[in-house]
């Protein structure tokens, strides 16, 4: 399968969505385990800032 | 009030529902309070789903309301669909909510065709999806009109500390959309946050959901155990993480049977991320299974050229033909002896007998360093492997322990455990041992019958032996005439020589002879291997008409190593029979197999026994002249004839057979006739003996017979004093002489049931007692025992325990 062809049905079928680099996330279970991921990644005193991989309110306008 | 109103429009509707409005309208939080009224499978249908995600969904959807998982995944939801309806006496009530923005894919249809009689469908309808199938006329619609928040239901919604002002005042806003006005009413009572019910759980509503950063959540998924989502997002955004991804996401598509899938996100890679090893690895496996493999295969045998890489070289040579394909997984295995290259190597080995053993130790290696699925793929190998060897009772053991590898570690790969289930049938009819199979194929094959062909194939000529296995050939050649007539040309002789079996045992000789040369004819193009198909299926013919050529296509069948162990001795059979027993010309790797196999083997693979018992004779233990069938109905043979008995003298003929030192005429009236009935006057009884006399061999009083005797309800009884309950659970076809009412019947038909149910009680095989419990029917302490028996995982187990749930219920025991 050519790559444009298999890109292309895949952006058509993907249930994911972006804004810029980051994606839309509403499941709260995933957003349970990244907080709680970044909570350990803090204690643990190796976290990145929030700015490069937090989470962040959508603002769709921003889209 | 606004949910009670609703639920109560869904759940009065006799009709499927479509409730039109999605989340904005608060359907999610209608379905989820359908739950309060009964089980409810609800799922979602992918939008890039094929049929089997949508059977993966419906699965993971319908067993999480059971007790016990009773769908596998990796099948198409047909499959699923099929199941649900053959079992829906057990399963009901089960109210099925699918999610969808897309109404003209197939399984809504389906799934509505399985709406009523306990079962009810709602669908939940997301944005304005066009219905070109005309499927909401079907259904009752509950519009947005209709699942708006009237002013009156909007107090109950909008916390009472807020009043009866902000209510009117936020209901207003909201446009009676029932999700935005409960989140705002959330918010201004300074609520948690609302959480939408959804398949995959709780969401936030779309206003509130988070930005985040794809690596973040690429790893979020994979800590929630979901590796698929992880891989295609990662593919999308972050290409460089799927390398080491694909260690876990691989084996959960491959598990899953969704390689299709794979396939298009590993396509998608940019070729800065797509030629790595693992990567090229996953993209030749998921090329292969979706048959678009060209491109691959120059990627992967560059990348092979310059580099050792073990596992990718095993796979490579599975896509090759079995001499080259040898070649490079020795290559490979010399490299590294893993799970994967051993596996391969014994795959591919030429001599059966060291491929065996390569893949014994391969079950060995992938128990200490591979996954359950390794475990399982192998020693499902290693049962082919034996049983192309004819290796029966080990192939049995292997495919056994490979199923309960798959059932225990939960290994979710539906369509291999079909393949396992069926490796276990053909062994298990091969060495006689039949409990409970009928079950269990009928089960599997209406499973994937119009669901997955190839498999529906298989499970049809397994079937079509147990037929054979079970003396009803009329049922084999259903079975086997419907696979030959669908079959591609080059799979002719392959299916032609099983129907020319049953046509055989049919006495339907001439039309044997025409399909033999069709076959024949169409497949002198042919392979080696087809070609000596087609002259086995002749030499059959031959053998049975006599003819003289018959011999030679039978030894051209049963020296071509390349056919598997039955067919090879099936040709052996048959070329005893066309040469009057030329024993010694008989492969030397057969003599071993067909000296030790039983009276069952012998009769599926050669037949019908008026032409072969001297042929069997010679093979197997010799038989006692006089043979008597009482269980289920009533034969017998004296001397290898049948002997024809009306009703009244196979009564006194069993009586005399529970007698082998004698019965006199009183015990022999009193056997037959029941209290207030005029006994046998002494002409009457002399007349009745003199009946039997003239067609078996009877002494004078006290009565028995005078030659050896075997009876099946003598040995089942034996059976079951040495525990052999398998056994005796397979000789017991039915009752007793069903048809009698004569006293001395009558009591051993009890007393030989309740000894046989007693003893499969206390031996506690599942097999056995599952088998029995589906033949007494409504027996709770049979459905309990083999709720006990099961291992978890098996399916078999969902569906005991569902009868024991209801048949508590109706005997008011829950």
């Amino acid at each position: 399968m050519e790559r444009a062809e298999a890109l292309a049905r895949l952006q058509r079928t993907t249930r994911f969505q972006f804004v810029g680099d980051r994606v839309v996330v509403r499941n709260v279970a995933l957003l349970n385990s990244i907080a709680a991921a970044q909570r350990v990644e803090e204690e643990n005193g190796v976290a990145a800032s929030s700015a490069e991989v937090g989470v962040a309110p959508l603002r769709l306008a921003a889209a | 009030m606004w949910l009670p109103r609703v639920v109560e429009a869904v759940r009065g509707s006799d009709r499927p529902v479509a409730l039109v409005g999605g989340e904005p309208f608060g359907v999610p939080f209608v379905i989820e309070a359908l739950r309060q009224h009964g089980p409810l499978a609800w799922f979602e249908v992918d939008p890039w789903g094929d049929q089997v995600s949508h059977g993966n969904a419906l699965a993971r959807a319908v067993n999480a309301e059971l007790p016990a998982p009773l769908l596998s995944l990796a099948l198409p939801y047909r499959a699923h669909l099929a199941a649900l309806s053959r079992y829906r006496s057990d399963l009901r009530p089960l109210r099925f909510a699918v999610t969808t923005s897309d109404l003209d894919q197939a399984i809504l249809a389906d799934l509505l065709d399985l709406h009523g009689n306990g079962y009810s469908v709602v669908l939940d309808v997301r944005g304005d999806p066009t219905d070109g199938d005309g499927l909401l006329r079907r259904c009752l619609v509950l519009d947005e009109d209709f699942l708006r928040v009237r002013r009156e239901e909007a107090a109950a919604i909008v916390p009472g500390g807020l009043g009866p002002e902000a209510a009117e005042r936020l209901w207003r806003a909201s446009g009676g959309r029932f999700t935005e006005l409960a989140a705002v009413a959330h918010q201004a009572a300074g609520l948690p946050r609302l959480h939408l019910p959804s398949p995959a759980g709780p969401l936030l509503p779309e206003s509130a959901a988070e930005l985040v950063d794809v690596r973040q959540a690429v790893y979020a998924f994979m800590r929630e155990g979901d590796p698929i989502s992880a891989l295609e997002l990662a593919v999308l955004k972050a290409p460089e993480l799927v390398e080491d991804l694909l260690k876990h996401a691989g084996p959960r598509f491959q598990s899953e049977g969704l390689l299709a899938r794979l396939h298009v996100l590993l396509s998608a890679l940019p070729e800065s991320h797509s030629h790595t090893e693992r990567v090229l690895e996953w993209r030749l496996m998921a090329a292969w299974a979706a048959n678009d493999y060209q491109e691959v295969l120059a990627d992967v045998d560059a990348y092979l050229a310059a580099h050792v890489a073990p596992s990718l070289r095993a796979r490579r040579a599975g896509s090759l033909p079995r001499e080259e394909g040898f070649a490079m997984a020795e290559q490979a295995v010399k490299a590294r002896r893993t799970p994967l290259t051993l596996w391969q190597y014994g795959r591919l080995h030429p001599n059966p007998e060291k491929a065996a053993e390569l893949l014994r130790e391969s079950v060995r290696l992938a128990e200490e360093q591979g996954s359950a699925y390794e475990v399982a793929r192998n020693a499902s190998t290693l049962a082919t492997q034996l049983l192309h060897m004819g290796e029966y009772a080990r192939a049995a053991s292997w495919a056994r322990w490979a199923l309960d590898v798959v059932d225990r570690e939960q290994v979710q790969d539906g369509s291999r455990r079909l393949i396992i289930i069926n490796q276990l049938a053909v062994a298990r009819i091969m060495t006689g041992d039949l409990v409970g199979l009928r079950a269990v194929l009928e089960d599997a094959q209406a499973l994937v019958e119009g669901s997955v062909p190839g498999l529906a194939v298989i499970f049809r000529s397994t079937l079509g032996l147990l037929e054979l296995a079970e003396g009803r050939p009329e049922e084999a050649l259903g079975l086997f005439s419907a696979t030959y007539h669908a079959s591609h040309r080059r799979n002719r002789a392959r299916y032609g020589y099983q129907l020319v079996r049953a046509l055989l045992e049919l006495g339907r000789l001439d039309e044997a002879r025409r399909v033999a040369d069709d076959v024949w004819e169409v497949s002198t193009a042919g392979e080696g291997h087809e070609r000596k198909l087609a002259a086995l299926a002749r030499g059959m013919v031959g053998a049975v008409a006599g003819d003289a050529a018959a011999p030679d296509d039978l030894l051209e069948a049963m020296l071509a190593t390349e056919l598997v162990a039955d067919q090879r001795l099936t040709a052996v059979l048959y070329y005893l029979l066309a040469t009057g027993g030329a024993a010694h010309n008989v492969p030397r790797d057969l003599v071993p197999v067909l000296s030790g196999l039983n009276r069952v083997g012998l009769s599926v693979l050669s037949g019908p026994a008026r032409d072969f018992e001297r042929v069997w004779a010679t093979l197997s233990v010799a038989r006692a002249p006089l043979a008597f069938r009482f269980l289920g109905g009533f034969d017998c043979r004296f001397h290898g004839e049948d002997v024809q008995l009306p009703p009244r003298l196979a009564e006194a003929a069993l009586a005399l057979v529970l007698h082998p030192e004698g019965i006199t005429r009183d015990e022999l009236n009193d056997f037959l006739v029941s209290d207030g009935n005029p006994p046998f006057t002494s002409g009457g009884m002399r007349s009745l003996v003199t009946r039997l006399r003239q067609l078996l061999p009877v002494s004078d009083a006290p009565y028995r017979f005078t030659v050896p005797v075997e009876a099946d309800v003598l040995l089942v009884r034996e059976l079951i004093r040495s525990s052999r309950v398998r056994e005796a659970v397979n000789l017991m076809r039915g009752p007793l002489l069903p048809q009698s009412d004569a006293p001395g019947v009558v009591d051993l038909r009890w007393q030989v049931e309740e000894e046989l149910r007693q003893a499969v009680l206390l031996a506690g095989d599942p097999d056995a007692v599952y088998d029995l419990a589906e033949r007494l029917g409504d027996d709770l302490e049979f459905w309990q025992a083999a709720a006990a028996a099961l291992s978890t995982g098996d399916p078999r187990l969902a569906l005991a325990r569902a009868r024991v749930r209801r048949l508590e219920q109706s005997y008011g025991l829950s």
